[in-house]
Formats: structure tokens, sequence, C-alpha cells
């Protein structure tokens, strides 16, 4: 059975078409990466996915169960994670903390207040290793810069352990010489974990190496999706570089 | 770490011979204390959740509401009663309260308490069978576990104890992964959604903390003042006070309230006794502390700590 699937999704905002009767379908532990012009609806269908954002109609189904009407706490509960464009990250919290919220939140030690976080010393390690691995130094985060606080972003989504993780350009705002070893981390760790990732990218160099299936997104709808040949289509060149 | 555990120490000591400097120290100390709770309290919503409550004293009055009509309407003197009792009405106003204003936030979140907190303060004022209305009530002969306590050096004791017992749950409690938690909702809610969070049910949490150490605090007022009214423990400039308190020690430290409570107390006291408008004197201070040392006295002592 697929992990994720959608069924005639549609978000419009006004007269924009955001997101019009997307239809699509994920499997386990793949990875999928969405391109498309600006606009072209990328964003909403990740929002609509985690649940930042509610469908006007059609349906989502996560492991065969229907999500559309679920908060996205419990989404994230079932198994959906995700990272943001611009990263949303605990300012005055440091940067092991942030990691650390997540660990808790999954292993459900939230609500715990009768014992302080120094004696949560395995997710604590869990934390320091995760950091390491994405070389994020362990920083008060309002001091940290943008390609570490866009790092973090994601590392907080993993540190979940989804089984589905919703990436909105990881490596966006990372300088060029650095991206290929982000993603080279972010895609180990996903491999490692088998969890399933939609990307939102710009870099199609990073899209073809990476992605086993690419969806093409135009005016809120899935123009062509398929492998890294895809990118080579005429029609989708059109859209991308708007030749 | 070591050597703030000796300026604890030390405090500690220093509070604990307070009542051999004579009864008006103790008096003044013994409210310090009692409003260093309840400045804490507040702060378990302002600096670590990011939710600023101008309705406290809603709480306050509700555990000293709880001792003086239990003492007025049933003759209940016994202070093992009397305590536990003005933690379960707070604990439930909490919970009603709470349950209305954390689906808010900011202004909206902050409007609500005073609305509510004015609709305390009015019943207390207008349901004068009930409550003495203005007037309010008088708490006296009060026993803990039989024994009378009568002189106020007495009462400080108890109210030394039970600050110090709510400083320690209240670190425990922000420093726990629920604590760690509340400091996410504040700095992102969106993230902390996504982190697997309900928003709602950890902001809850945190009002029903800060209503019941604030109601705990309200009722050792009530018994160690040995009088209440509406003004004075519920009235908006009690729950404005709180405020001043909390930004005056610095919101974003933990000693913060309490450093603020004592100032603020001790302050106001020799203000009062010297010239007639505490309150210019207290705004002016206020004023001062927002635009020159925005982090509060020991935000700034803590930032000048780390800066060497």
């Amino acid at each position: 059975m697929e992990l994720l699937k959608t069924e005639r999704l549609k978000k419009y905002f006004g007269e924009v078409h955001a997101v019009d009767n997307v239809s699509l379908e994920i499997g386990q532990s793949e990875f999928i990466s969405i391109v498309g012009p600006n606009g072209s609806g990328k964003t909403t269908l990740v929002n609509l996915i985690s649940g930042a954002l509610m469908p006007d109609t059609g349906v989502i189904y996560f492991e065969g169960k229907d999500i559309t009407k679920l908060p996205a706490h419990k989404r994230v509960k079932l198994g959906i994670g995700r990272s943001f464009q611009i990263p949303m990250v605990y300012e005055f919290l440091s940067s092991l903390d942030n990691v650390l919220v997540s660990i808790l939140s999954r292993d459900r030690y939230s609500s715990v207040f009768y014992r302080t976080v120094d004696r949560f010393g395995e997710a604590r390690k869990e934390a320091f290793e995760l950091l390491e691995r994405f070389s994020i130094p362990l920083r008060l985060v309002a001091e940290l810069p943008h390609g570490h606080r866009k790092l973090l972003d994601v590392a907080m989504a993993l540190a979940l352990q989804p089984k589905l993780v919703l990436l909105d350009e990881p490596t966006s705002g990372i300088s060029l010489e650095e991206r290929d070893q982000v993603m080279g981390t972010i895609a180990d760790v996903l491999k490692e974990k088998k969890v399933a990732a939609v990307i939102v990218e710009h870099d199609m160099d990073i899209v073809a190496e990476y992605s086993d299936r690419i969806l093409v997104m135009h005016e809120g709808k899935i123009l062509k999706e398929g492998g890294k040949e895809i990118l080579e289509d005429e029609e989708v060149r059109k859209v991308l570089i708007g030749e | 770490m070591r050597d703030y555990r000796i300026v604890y120490l030390a405090a500690a000591v220093l509070l604990f011979l307070v009542p051999f400097t004579g009864e008006y120290a103790t008096y003044l100390t013994g409210l310090a204390l009692l409003f260093g709770v309840a400045a804490l309290a507040l702060n378990v919503l302002l600096g670590y959740t990011g939710l600023l409550s101008f309705g406290n004293a809603l709480f306050f009055g509700c555990g000293a509401y709880t001792v003086g009509l239990l003492i007025k309407h049933f003759d209940i003197t016994a202070i093992e009663i009397l305590f536990p009792a003005s933690i379960a009405a707070s604990f439930v106003v909490a919970v009603l309260v709470g349950f209305i204003c954390v689906r808010h936030t900011r202004i909206y979140f902050t409007m609500l308490t005073i609305a509510l907190a004015s609709l305390f303060y009015a019943l207390a004022h207008k349901l004068r069978p009930i409550t003495g209305g203005d007037d309010g009530i008088r708490v006296y002969e009060t026993y803990i576990f039989g024994h009378e306590i009568t002189s106020i050096i007495e009462f400080y004791y108890v109210v030394l104890i039970f600050f110090i017992a709510s400083i320690l749950i209240l670190r425990i409690i922000l420093k726990s992964p629920f604590g760690l938690t509340l400091q996410a909702i504040r700095d992102s809610e969106l993230r902390a959604r996504f982190a697997g969070i309900s928003i709602m049910k950890y902001r809850l949490g945190a009002f029903i903390v800060s209503g019941v150490f604030t109601g705990m605090s309200g009722a050792l007022y009530a018994l160690f003042l040995g009088q209440i009214s509406p003004d004075d423990v519920l009235g908006l400039t009690r729950s404005g006070e709180f405020v001043a308190m909390t930004i005056l020690g610095g919101f974003t430290s933990f000693v913060g309230p309490i450093v603020g409570a004592f100032v603020f107390t001790y302050l106001k006291a020799f203000v009062s006794s010297v010239a007639l408008y505490w309150y210019m004197v207290a705004g002016i201070i206020i004023v001062g502390i927002v635009l020159f040392v925005p982090m509060g006295i020991m935000g700034e002592v803590e930032r000048r700590i780390r800066g060497f």
C-alpha cells in the first residue's frame, strides 16, 4: 500500500487556483521532488499534506487512513514531518534544545513536568548526535547564521523520525559549495531511517541526482511526472525556464 | 554553577534572619516573599509561554477569598484545610478561565484576562452578604495543626517555607520537558505544532501552574495580613503590580521576578513613607526600566555575567 495518497486535492485563494485537482501517491521510502516556477502551488501542496492548510475539496490518505480533517500536530504523531522555506526555529533556545523539543515530543515526554530536562540523557545524546551530523554548532539559535538555521529546521523535522518528511527548499540560502554535502547528509539520513521524502527544490542538479520521481507543477496542476528524463522534456523546460 | 548555590544559600540565611530585625521588616519581607511567588507564577505565562496576563489578581484573590469565605461562613480556621482548599479553588478557576483565555494570544489574551479578572472583582464587590463587599473580610485566629499562630514572626516562617518550596517546585517545572515545550511554543507556535505539540493543551497547563501558585500566595497573603478586600487582592492594580514586578526584575531570568518583587515592595514602602505619590514614582521607574534596561534588573545582571 502507498504511504500517502491524495485525491483531487483543491485549494483556491480567491481567483488563484493554488492547488487544482492534484491526485498523487507516494510510496514507502520514496524520494519525490516537486519542481515548478514560483507560484505554481508547490508550497501550498506541502501545506495541505502537512495540515498547515485545509483543502477546499479532496481527500488525503496516510497509510490508508483518511487524514483530511486531522489537525497538524496529530498528523505529526502519525508520522508526517516537515521543514519550512523560511526556517521556523525557536530563537531563544539553544540549537540542542531546538532538536530536543522534537525528540521529547516524539517519545511523548513533552508533558513531563516533574523531572528536569538534564535527566533525559538518551534524548540529549540523540539531539547532540543529530547536530553533529549536520555540523550545526551548539549555540543560542538567535546567534546562528541563516544556513545553520535552515539545517536546524530540517534536523528538527528528522528528529521526529517521521515516515514521510516534507522539505520545503531545504538547500535554499545555503552556499553552492555546501549544498551537495548538505543534501548528501539529508539523503543519507532518509535512506538510513527509510523515510519517504517530498522535497520542493529549485536546484535541478540536486533534483536529478536524488529523486526517485519528479513532479512538475504548473498553475496548481501536476503537469508531468516521471524520472529525471522529464527535466529534458520540451514542455517542462518551457515551464521551468520560461523559454 | 557552584558559586550561584552560595548566593542562594546566603539569600536563604538572610531571609531566615529577617525576623530578628524587627516586626516592620518582617512584615515587609513576608509580603515581598508572597509577591515574589506571584510574580514568578506570572512569569510562567509571560517569560516562558509568551502570554501577558493582566488579570492574575484573579487567582490571588481567589486564593485569598477562599480562605476568607471559609473562615467567615464556615468557621474553618485550620490552615491545613484552608490552604489545600484554596489550591483546589484556584485550580478549578484556572481551568475554567484558562479554557477561555488560551484560545487567544497577544493583546486578545491580555484583554480577556483583564475582563475576567474584572468580573470576579465586581462579584466580590457586589455580593455584599457573602463577601462583605468593599469592607472585605477579616481573617483571624487561624491554627496550624491545632497551634494558634499569633505573631507575625511565626507567620513569616510559614511564608518563608512556602516561598522556598514554591521556587524549588517551579524551578523543576520550568526546567522540565514541559517547561522547555512552553518556551518552544513561545518562540514559534507554528514550529511547535509541527513538532507534534498540541498548543492549547500546553498553554492551558501553563495557565493552571500560574493560577495555582498565584492562588497559594493569595491564600497566605490573607492569612499573613489578616484582612482582605476586593481592591487589595482582586483589583486591576494588583494584577498590574505583578506585571510591574516581573518586568522590573526581568522576565528572561528565572529569579528576575523575585528580585523585582523585593525591589518593588521595599521601594513602595519607602517612597510611600516619604512622598505622597508612590504610583507616580513607580511609573517613572517602570518607564525608565523599559527604556534603558529592557531585560530588567536580573536580565541585565545575567547579561553582564555572561559578557565577562
